[in-house]
């Protein structure tokens, strides 16, 4: 207020200063964390190689044999990446599409954008254009193109009818259900082999990962994160409901429309490679900000590193759970993810903020 | 005139709730009253720019009830719902009122007026508290706060009475009126209170179904003639110690109302 205020006396308010410290603290032991399982994850695999070999080839690569450099960096590594990748886009994605449409269960996969990359995958793998070489290139075309048609669709209904949240979520919930419908259409129609590609699909895996594939996805998670970061102040202002971001001078119709926009790009290119992996983008969020609150200077980089930690996590076990064989992931995440999300619903405990 | 309202339009879905709502004032502190669904939130929406409308409105020479006279702080603006019970503490509520100011960290001067926002409302107990902890007045001082650190020249406030105590009416009618006369502020209150209002305002504005029945001082606008065609209600105005209105409702005209 404009009463005059001596601008020479120290701030009162140190419960903030407190608080946003605390927040920095929980940001960098989850980056902590992060390192640490991305290197355990690189140290564990199917492989029948010791966890000491797999750290002594990591730390150092020239006295490693050839064959170890191979499993480490061009197997591991690449699902790894992929893991890190995804798992942070989908947070991401699932983070400010929480904040948006003001629902704590709004996240890609609920709002039917990973089951039209599903379908689109199931597609393309059905009309056989995968006999190619390049199948698997295909494929995640085919995923992309449809899930990005799928998010057109919801952009397009939040466009002619007044970008109210409450369509988008029951548009993207349409479009769920259409997208499981035609699935379990082209499973039908599909031969054995196809059959099981779709599973893979349907299931998730960081098993086929490439390098190429993670500098994609990090090129494309590094842009929205920056754009979203960019914004933060008016998502933690659109918390407070739409009439009350408006009144603080954040035009709502906007920032929601473009939101959806480059959540689409992101969720499309994290699904397009590696298929459908449900529960990243709902838990996340959640834990993120049971930890440093509703700030998202705070809450979308913590979304963000907690998807990274999980997904590694859920990787690791995935290699080991039914060795040799590897466990699809998407199963595994939501085997993780569903208990806990119980746990978070139920225990009404908050850590911090 | 530093107020100018003309001919404001505006509906939803169609259906038209203002009908041209024409008034202009020179006053610092004005009082919109007026029975529900009356068009009062419409109103103060349409010239805080929140809501599509015909005609125009100006303050101070400048055309005013677009969004962006909201996001260069001119006008700011409190809405009559309650803000979502999040768990975000009272501090961090109150210096979203400075959206428009902070880039990434908030400034040394954004924190100072914040700070002292929330010692001139007395709200320093509760200033680490979450939101979703607080009670429905606690709650409605936040709201006051987060509109009053904005700094704005002309301030729009909803039913800024709603939850709160006697006092705490009175603190906040005390806190918006010291900022006219220091900072030249001019405020436009929806008040139901219309002894608050004929204490609080130079002037009133009554709004009706969707028009202006009478705009005038405190004293012109109390009548009986008023409280029986508005709200229909039966009541006897006194004048009190400072020779202001002062309302004494006895029951409705309306068959409901009568038992
Ligand atoms: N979001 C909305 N959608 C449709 N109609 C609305 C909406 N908001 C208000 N109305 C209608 O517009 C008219 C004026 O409403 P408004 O909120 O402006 O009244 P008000 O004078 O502020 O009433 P109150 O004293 O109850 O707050 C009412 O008939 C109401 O039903
Ligand atoms: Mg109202």
């Amino acid at each position: 207020m404009g009463l005059e205020i001596a601008e020479d006396d120290s701030l009162k308010s140190g419960g903030y200063d407190s608080l946003m410290g605390r927040r920095r603290l929980f940001i960098l032991a989850a980056a902590v964390a992060c390192v640490v399982v991305f290197f355990v994850d690189l140290a564990v695999g199917s492989s029948g190689m010791s966890v000491i070999d797999a750290f002594t080839t990591l730390v150092m690569p020239g006295q490693a044999t050839s064959m170890q450099r191979l499993i480490v960096f061009d197997i591991r590594l690449p699902a790894t990446l992929m893991a890190i990748g995804v798992g942070m886009a989908l947070a991401l994605a699932g983070a400010v599409m929480q904040t948006i449409l003001d629902n704590p269960m709004a996240e890609p996969y609920t709002l039917g954008i990973s089951s039209s990359a599903g379908f689109g995958a199931a597609l393309v793998i059905v009309l056989g254009i995968s006999a190619a070489g390049a199948g698997m290139l295909y494929i995640s075309i085919g995923a992309f193109v449809c899930s990005m048609a799928a998010c057109a669709v919801i952009y397009l209904i939040a466009r002619f009818r007044s970008s109210d949240k409450t369509t988008i979520l029951l548009t993207g919930i349409a479009i769920f259900f259409t997208f499981q419908a035609l699935l379990s259409t082209l499973q039908l129609m599909a031969n054995g082999n196809q059959l099981s590609e779709i599973v893979f699909w349907m299931f998730g895996s960081m098993s086929r990962a490439t390098t190429d594939q993670f500098v994609i996805v990090l090129a494309v998670l590094v842009a929205s994160s920056i754009i979203f970061l960019w914004n933060s102040w008016r998502y933690t202002a659109l918390k407070l409901g739409d009439a009350h971001a408006a009144s603080l001078g954040v035009n709502v119709m906007t920032l929601r429309r473009m939101t959806l926009i480059v959540v689409s790009v992101l969720t499309s290119v994290a699904v397009c490679f590696v298929g459908t992996i449900g529960f990243i983008g709902l838990i996340s969020p959640h834990i993120s900000r049971f930890l440093v609150g509703e700030d998202h200077r705070y809450y979308i980089p913590m979304s963000m590193l907690v998807g990274a930690v999980v997904l590694i996590v859920a990787n690791m076990f995935s290699k080991v759970v039914t060795a040799p064989a590897i466990f699809p992931i998407g199963i595994l995440t939501s085997l993780i993810g569903i208990p806990f999300f119980f746990y978070l619903v139920l225990s009404k405990r908050r850590f911090a903020s | 005139m530093t107020l100018k309202v003309e001919g404001i339009t505006c509906g939803y879905g169609g259906k038209e709730v203002l009908h041209g709502v024409t008034f202009s004032s020179d006053a610092k502190l004005i009082a919109v009253v007026g029975p529900n669904a009356a068009g009062k939130s419409s109103l103060i929406k349409c010239i805080a720019g929140q809501m599509h409308h015909g005609g125009h409105v100006s303050f101070k020479g400048t055309e005013i009830g677009r969004q962006e006279a909201v996001s260069a702080d001119m006008v700011g603006y409190m809405p009559q719902q309650h803000m979502n019970p999040v768990s975000m503490t009272v501090y961090e509520a109150i210096l979203l009122g400075r959206l428009n100011h902070i880039r990434w960290s908030p400034s040394q001067h954004d924190r100072r007026i914040v700070d002292h926002a929330i010692h001139e409302l007395s709200l320093d107990p509760i200033a680490d508290k979450r939101i979703n902890e607080l009670s429905g007045g606690q709650m409605q001082m936040v709201s006051i706060a987060q509109a009053l650190v904005k700094e704005p020249e002309l301030l729009l406030m909803d039913e800024p009475t709603n939850n709160l105590d006697l006092q705490k009416q009175l603190e906040m009618f005390e806190v918006v009126r010291i900022l006219s006369e220091q900072r030249g502020l001019v405020a436009m209150m929806i008040l139901h209170d219309l002894n608050m209002a004929s204490r609080f305002a130079d002037e009133i504005v009554v709004l009706s179904g969707g028009e202006v029945y009478a705009q005038g001082k405190p004293g012109e606008i109390t009548t009986q003639k008023m409280l029986r065609d508005v709200y229909h209600v039966e009541a006897d105005v006194v004048e009190d110690r400072d020779g202001l209105p002062h309302v004494i409702a006895y029951g409705s005209l309306d068959e409901g109302g009568r038992t």
